[in-house]
């Protein structure tokens, strides 16, 4: 899946730059094209060794120097609790922009550790005004953040 | 000379100058611990206040700033796998792995030991070398600033270990992503889509959280567990922790040396960048070191050291064009320039003769905040150690929430906070797929640098740039290090390190 989409993202670099309809000065295109057109060929490469079989027993990755996941759980129920975090981190972005850093910073985290911490209201109270309070401090007293006008009432 | 060591000596005695750079070290643990924060924002943030100060004074408060932010920043990198500053991304590679066996305290001692000796070791190389680095400087020109480029890219072969072809294509991927916006030949824009947003390129720390920071939080999101679920000597005294520590960095204490010199070299160049200094050293430390191809991203305590030491290494390195000749070696350098400027201080070549005391006084501050900062660090070990034991669900939204904040502080514009969560996706979906971030991540800070010194040296030499000498020797070692990578050895004995 991800030498699909790597391989359409090169392709797709390579075809908005030749096929631009204001083609860009050499000097801009060269490199970002050199890149395209070397990357595409080696995503070809990629993307032939994970479909052939004898391929991919041959070029199998031994280890890459990366922290990898270490987890004991099926790849299904990996799938749903990723995409439930990042439910959540959309969540946090989706409601500063609406509603603002002030209200949305406490409000997730006492959502978050209402609704998959079961803390109690206590925890909850203390935890979210804490990180508000310090991060009011930090940067909206010392450092004087401009913050973005959310979509609803500041 | 000597009258000079000693009259910065004296200098530095004075209370008033003590007590300043103590609170500049306070400040520079701060800021580096903060993701996001770093060098560059401390400095700017404190620059209005020392104009008040006396220049000592000043100078004392601003160095024991920037000399400790990259000590700072080794314990989000170790303890939750969140990069402090773009200097720890390497640390986080072994040390996040130690954090999770429970051996937090012992890669937050190595580390901290490793950044004292780094900065000293830094100093005594800045000392050492000012009368004689003038011609070498200035013989780095663009061809080999090129080259040095292409050996980073090159050592992405090496940093994706087995898998070479993912390791390129990674790197790829962060050439592309470094060449969206005004190109450096040109004022033409690349795929910017008419967003004056992207003119100015993608913006760094969302892609670095993004890529590291986020995904390590779903991860403990998915495994509802701490980051360590038990902690190796869990009683061991403060005082046998730091001898433990002390020991063990070293008997690595060549490996040290070597990467200090790196930090301290890559930081005298003007215009690298610091984000490099840490993965190069990593890079070196994963040649040449016995045994590190299977044990390097598995919690290898020398993959803390390299770059740790590296990292403080470089401030001092640094130092040396910023004091020799006026030129700033890093962004957080030139608000030091200015600093430095305002209080009539003026770098330059003045500065070895007449203005010798000053810089020694420089030095010797910035050895005395290496110490101090690392010694209040290890004191705190104990406790600053327990964040790793924190529960997952109490952990998740307080650094989710920090993530989101960093971020925004790059541009303070909501895009920030858009682009940190499509990076978070791709960073997620290559941790998931055995796809190389750090790869990525260097070919994203050394894409510029090569595009636009490839120009510059074609511009400037024709094709006879090839022919240089330095240039020469470094294809040379791109060749021996892509070659290592393909065909080296796969025998290595496994946890030589451990």
């Amino acid at each position: 899946m991800m030498s699909w989409a790597v391989l359409c993202f090169f392709a797709l670099m390579l075809a908005s730059i030749l096929l631009a309809p204001d083609p860009w000065p050499w000097r801009s295109a060269a490199f970002p094209l050199a890149i395209a057109a070397i990357c595409g060929l080696l995503s070809l490469a990629e993307t032939a060794v994970a479909r052939i079989p004898f391929l991919r027993s041959r070029c199998a990755p031994r280890g890459v120097l990366d922290l990898g996941l270490e987890t004991d759980l099926p790849a299904h129920r990996v799938r749903a609790k990723a995409n439930a975090a990042l439910a959540w981190f959309a969540a946090l972005i989706g409601g500063i922009a609406v509603a603002g850093f002030h209200v949305a910073v406490p409000v997730f985290t006492a959502a978050y550790l209402r609704l998959v911490t079961r803390a109690n209201w206590l925890a909850t109270g203390l935890y979210a005004g804490g990180i508000w309070l310090v991060l009011f401090v930090l940067f909206d007293r010392m450092m004087q953040v401009r913050w973005p006008a959310p979509l609803i009432a500041p | 000379m000597i009258e000079a060591l000693a009259a910065a000596i004296l200098l530095l005695a004075v209370p008033l100058h003590l007590a300043a750079l103590v609170g500049g070290v306070l400040l520079g643990l701060l800021f580096g611990a903060i993701p996001g924060l770093g060098g560059i924002v401390g400095l700017a943030l404190l620059l209005p206040f020392s104009f008040h100060l006396e220049p000592t004074v000043a100078i004392s408060l601003m160095v024991g700033l920037f000399a400790v932010t990259a000590t700072g920043d080794i314990i989000p990198a170790v303890l939750l796998g969140v990069p402090g500053t773009a200097g720890s991304q390497a640390t986080i590679l072994d040390g996040y792995p130690m954090a999770k066996r429970g051996e937090a305290a012992r890669a937050l001692g190595a580390a901290f030991i490793a950044s004292i000796m780094g900065g000293i070791i830094g100093a005594a190389i800045l000392v050492a070398c000012i009368p004689i680095l003038r011609p070498f400087i200035l013989a780095f020109g663009s061809p080999e600033f090129f080259m040095l480029g292409l050996l980073g890219i090159a050592m992405v072969a090496v940093l994706s270990t087995g898998s070479a072809l993912r390791g390129f294509l990674a790197a790829g991927i962060g050439l592309s992503l470094a060449a969206v916006g005004a190109g450096p030949q040109s004022a033409h824009l690349r795929w910017t889509f008419d967003s004056v947003y992207l003119s100015d390129g993608i913006p760094f720390v969302p892609l670095v959280l993004g890529l590291f920071a986020i995904p390590e939080m779903i991860e403990l999101y998915i495994k509802g567990t701490p980051v360590a679920e038990r902690s190796a000597n869990p009683g061991e005294r403060t005082l046998t922790r730091i001898a433990r520590s002390i020991r063990e960095v070293l008997s690595h204490w060549f490996l040290v040396l070597r990467c200090s010199v790196i930090g301290a070299w890559i930081g005298a160049i003007p215009g690298l960048g610091s984000a490099v200094v840490d993965w190069f050293a990593y890079g070196h430390a994963l040649t040449t070191s016995r045994g590190a191809r299977e044990s390097f991203g598995r919690g290898d305590v020398r993959g803390v050291i390299a770059p740790e030491s590296a990292s403080n290494s470089k401030s001092a390195g640094a130092l040396i064009p910023t004091i020799a000749f006026g030129i700033p070696g890093s962004p957080a350098m030139a608000v030091f320039l200015g600093g430095l400027l305002f209080h009539n201080v003026v770098p330059g070549p003045q500065m070895l003769t007449r203005g010798l005391d000053i810089t020694l006084f420089i030095i010797a501050s910035l050895v005395l905040a290496n110490i101090i900062g690392g010694g209040i660090c290890l004191a705190l070990i104990r406790h600053v150690g327990r964040i790793a034991s924190v529960p997952a669900h109490y952990l998740v939204p307080g650094v989710l929430v920090v993530c989101v904040f960093a971020s925004f502080q790059t541009n303070w514009h909501l895009y920030d906070l858009v682009f940190l969560l499509a990076f978070s996706i791709l960073g997620w979906s290559m941790k998931v797929g055995g796809w190389s971030r750090p790869a990525l991540i260097l070919a994203f800070v050394l894409g510029p640098i090569l595009e636009q010194y490839y120009f510059l040296s074609v511009g400037r030499f024709g094709f006879e740039w090839l022919t240089r000498p330095a240039v020469i020797t470094m294809g040379a070692i791109i060749v021996a290090t892509l070659a290592y990578a393909l065909i080296g050895p796969r025998s290595d004995a496994a946890g030589a390190g451990r």
